[in-house]
């Protein structure tokens, strides 16, 4: 096979760590390379030294056989290198069709030519198969045909190397195996596809071969087709793992949680929860499956008190809470997991006992005098600390300095040690290592068993799968429809996320 | 009631108009690049003061707004400085820029023209007002549209310009899509720091007309800062058109007729002074509730088409 890409002895420091310690990597003409790994393992650097975003420290990159340079994405872009990154690098107020000649637009004397950029783009997207409207603009696309955007974005630029990073993560099942065709007639069109990802599920569908990372070097390069999803599971976390939580039958008993007739508004005014009911009983995870931005955020954020709804009720065990401001929905037993530790979880400035204290702070637990009993406050810091087993942290440093697996250990640590009933967990296991979901997922269960309610939310099919009892699944702010974790199938529930008609006898209404 | 609307009313309007245009179409760019450009009145009161400076010394006036606009330039360099390169927040940026410019002027003022607060002389030469041909011989028109310096004509000849540049060129594109998302810019291999500095630039070109505009024609004298807060005013107008040119130059003008208005009503009713001075702020206030209101209906009326 030719090789289009060839990355020799990549070596990149960060202070004293090696996020790629000498590194090698090749990609075939034609084919789809899986670049696997965990967070942290250095997959997106590797990619980042390709498209020349990074600079190596040491290292020689060869794109056909020949040596280059790749000093800025520019340079990249014009050895025909293109990266879709996770979060899509589009302009929301213009149009498809500008959003993919932006910065090689056609026209003469400086002027910009609206028509010739709509039909380079139409005949572009015919060439590739994927149906667009060139006029649409952007940010009323849904999020698959923005990702098609992003591709053709590179296919103007006539990319023969497409980076994908992380490509499924926001994508419904069926939107997914769309993208798997289009990769398929890329590389039979030539062009080499390079997948990053952490879905092993996706790897053995989808590529050709496949490179796995851990920890800042390349373990092995293998064809797909000679490896199972769980060795290379074993590859990539150096041992292995246990992909379903182990976990007895759930015994329900009384309701904790109750949402009635939900309605909320999102920030844009519209009604992003439109009458959601559901129950979550003591002794079960209850898991919200839905893609996201499908009104999980604006539900959630209610029953953390973060926000008002517009009408409905949520009760807690059994007497309502409506308009509850945070620290009454925490005083009525309520764990918050957010999905975004760094913006709502925790200050990352701030050391890991002030983190930990944080919502407690005022509690006569902590205080003496009208004081911080500071003692006490670290102290107790310190047992979460080895209770949670949250590596490299001293109760004094700031929560920052850990990685992101760390971080939220910090979160579950303070949310779970204060005998709460309800566990609130959203996206738990968002931008976190294998082995900490491993973890967290545990403690998730070990809650449940000690009789909390949980109400987990996640985009990741995996999760719901391996935790729920039972399954909701929302789109577009409505409860699609409830199945038993048991018998649930992952097509039946991505036909649910896509908003398809509920079907007969084995879904709930 | 004719003393006041009549057609020196119109003609009022349209100069005192005038520098808030030249401010809008600078604000205009650096708006769309996403800069918050709170330093406008620092460029203008520069460009005022070297305007006259120059033409007081030199009688001429080209080069008296060559060198008004070289100054507003300069500063407009450091101010895209200070917040792009050296990475200051945009109002520690803006205020600086603005203090130096007062204080600066207001130095230059003492020491090289020897005056404290307001400095005139007969020495400063006055623009040629432009006939236009055609127009001539017609009463009310040639009344309405002739005789004005060169400088009003370029501000409302700029307006169409600038509109084209954004919506018609590559270079228009790329100033959209910077300030949009300069993320999504960059990855596409264009420079955002060029693109923006060059709207900062830019900005400080049409503040320097403006500054030009305000001390060699509207008043013919300098006085310590004499913007009045002229480059605020038309950031106003800039959020309150969401950043279209065309409805931006209608909201100037807006406010030139309230400031004209209330100019006349001064001299023919005698409404205190203090009070005519607040009127500009008064439209200003108003006009930024008027597009609050009109943003929360917006996003209801979407949400009926939904």
């Amino acid at each position: 096979m030719v090789n289009s890409v060839e990355m020799r002895g990549i070596v990149k420091k960060f202070g004293t760590l090696a996020a790629n310690n000498n590194v090698d990597f090749s990609a075939g003409k034609g084919e789809v390379h899986a670049l696997v790994g965990e967070n942290g393992a250095g997959k997106t650097t590797l990619m980042n030294i390709l498209y020349g975003v990074i600079a190596p420290d040491e290292g020689s990159i060869q794109i056909d056989d020949r040596k280059v340079h790749i000093g800025n994405p520019a340079v990249a872009i014009g050895l025909g290198i293109g990266m879709v990154h996770q979060h899509f690098k589009l302009v929301p107020s213009l149009s498809v069709a500008e959003n993919i000649v932006l910065g090689s637009e056609p026209g003469s004397r400086g002027f910009f030519d609206r028509l010739a950029a709509m039909r380079q783009v139409a005949e572009l997207a015919d060439r590739f198969a994927l149906a667009i409207d060139p006029m649409a603009t952007v940010q009323d696309l849904p999020v698959g045909l923005q990702q098609r955007v992003e591709i053709l974005k590179m296919l103007y630029r006539e990319a023969k190397i497409l980076i994908l990073d992380e490509p499924t993560a926001v994508l419904t099942p069926q939107e997914t195996e769309e993208l798997f065709r289009t990769v398929r007639n890329l590389t039979s069109d030539g062009k080499t596809v390079i997948f990053i990802t952490h879905k092993l599920n996706e790897v053995m569908k989808v590529s050709d071969r496949v490179s796995v990372m851990r920890a800042g070097r390349m373990v092995a390069t293998l064809n797909t087709s000679e490896i199972s999803a769980a060795q290379l599971a074993e590859k990539m976390v150096g041992r292995s793992v246990l992909f379903q939580v182990q976990k007895q039958p759930s015994e329900p008993k009384e309701v904790l949680l109750e949402v009635k007739d939900l309605r909320v508004m999102s920030n844009r005014g519209l009604e992003a929860v439109r009458g959601v009911s559901l129950q979550v009983r003591a002794g079960e995870i209850v898991g919200l499956a839905g893609v996201q931005g499908n009104g999980q955020d604006e539900l959630v954020e209610v029953l953390a008190g973060l926000r008002r709804s517009t009408a409905g009720d949520v009760l807690l065990r059994g007497s309502s809470s409506k308009d509850f401001n945070p620290r009454q929905v925490r005083e009525a037993g309520v764990a918050y997991i957010p999905s975004d530790r760094i913006k709502v979880g925790l200050s990352l400035d701030a050391a890991i006992w002030e983190n930990m204290l944080l919502g407690y702070h005022a509690t006569r637990e902590f205080n003496r005098g009208g004081l911080l009993d500071v003692g006490k406050a670290t102290s107790f810091a310190r047992e979460l600390i080895s209770r949670f087993d949250i590596r490299g942290a001293q109760v004094g440093a700031p929560v920052k300095s850990l990685s992101g697996g760390n971080q939220q250990k910090v979160v579950l640590a303070r949310e779970f040690s204060h005998g709460r009933r309800v566990i609130i967990a959203d996206q738990p296991s968002r931008g976190v290592d294998i082995g900490a979901i491993e973890f967290i997922h545990k403690q998730l269960v070990a809650m449940r068993d000690r009789g909390c309610g949980v109400f987990l939310i996640s985009a990741d099919l995996d999760e719901i799968f391996s935790l729920s009892d039972r399954i909701l699944v929302i789109f577009h702010g409505e409860i699609m429809g409830e199945l038993a974790a048991r018998d649930a199938t992952v097509e039946e529930v991505g036909r649910l996320m896509a908003g398809v008609n509920r079907r007969g006898g084995d879904v709930i209404g | 009631m004719n003393e006041i609307l009549n057609l020196g009313l119109i003609t009022a309007i349209i100069r005192v108009s005038t520098p808030l245009v030249f401010a809008a179409l600078g604000g205009l760019l650096t708006f769309k690049a996403g800069i918050l450009n709170i330093a406008m009145d620092g460029f203008m009161l520069v460009a005022a003061f070297l305007g006259i400076l120059t033409a007081y010394f030199t009688g001429n006036l080209a080069w008296a707004v060559f060198a008004a606009v070289l100054g507003s330039v300069i500063m407009a360099i450091l101010f895209g400085y200070f917040n792009l390169k050296f990475k200051a927040d945009i109002f520690i940026a803006g205020i600086a820029v603005g203090m130096l410019a007062s204080g600066l002027t207001a130095v230059l003022l003492q020491g090289a023209l020897g005056q404290t607060g307001v400095f005139a002389s007969s020495k400063i030469p006055r623009f040629s007002q432009i006939q236009i041909p055609f127009i001539d011989g017609i009463p009310i028109l040639s009344q309405l549209f002739s005789g004005y310096s060169i400088l009003v004509y370029l501000a409302f000849l700029f307006t169409p310009v600038v509109s084209l540049a954004m919506s018609r060129t590559k270079w228009g594109l790329r100033v959209r899509a910077v300030g949009e998302n300069p993320d999504s810019a960059a990855s596409v291999g264009i420079d955002v720091f060029k693109i923006k500095m060059e709207t900062v630039i830019l900005s400080g070109f049409f503040c320097g007309l403006g500054g030009a505009y305000l001390s060699l024609d509207y008043v013919s004298l300098f006085s310590r800062d004499m913007t009045a807060d002229r480059g605020l005013i038309a950031l106003a107008a800039i959020f309150f058109a969401q950043g279209n040119p065309v409805t931006t130059i209608a909201v100037t003008v807006l406010f030139g007729i309230a400031q004209a208005l209330a100019v006349r009503l001064q001299q023919s009713v005698g409404i205190a002074p203090q009070i005519v001075q607040v009127i500009p702020y008064f439209v200003t206030m108003i006009a930024l509730i008027a597009v609050g209101f009109q943003t929360v209906h917006h996003r209801k009326y979407q949400q009926v088409i939904e």
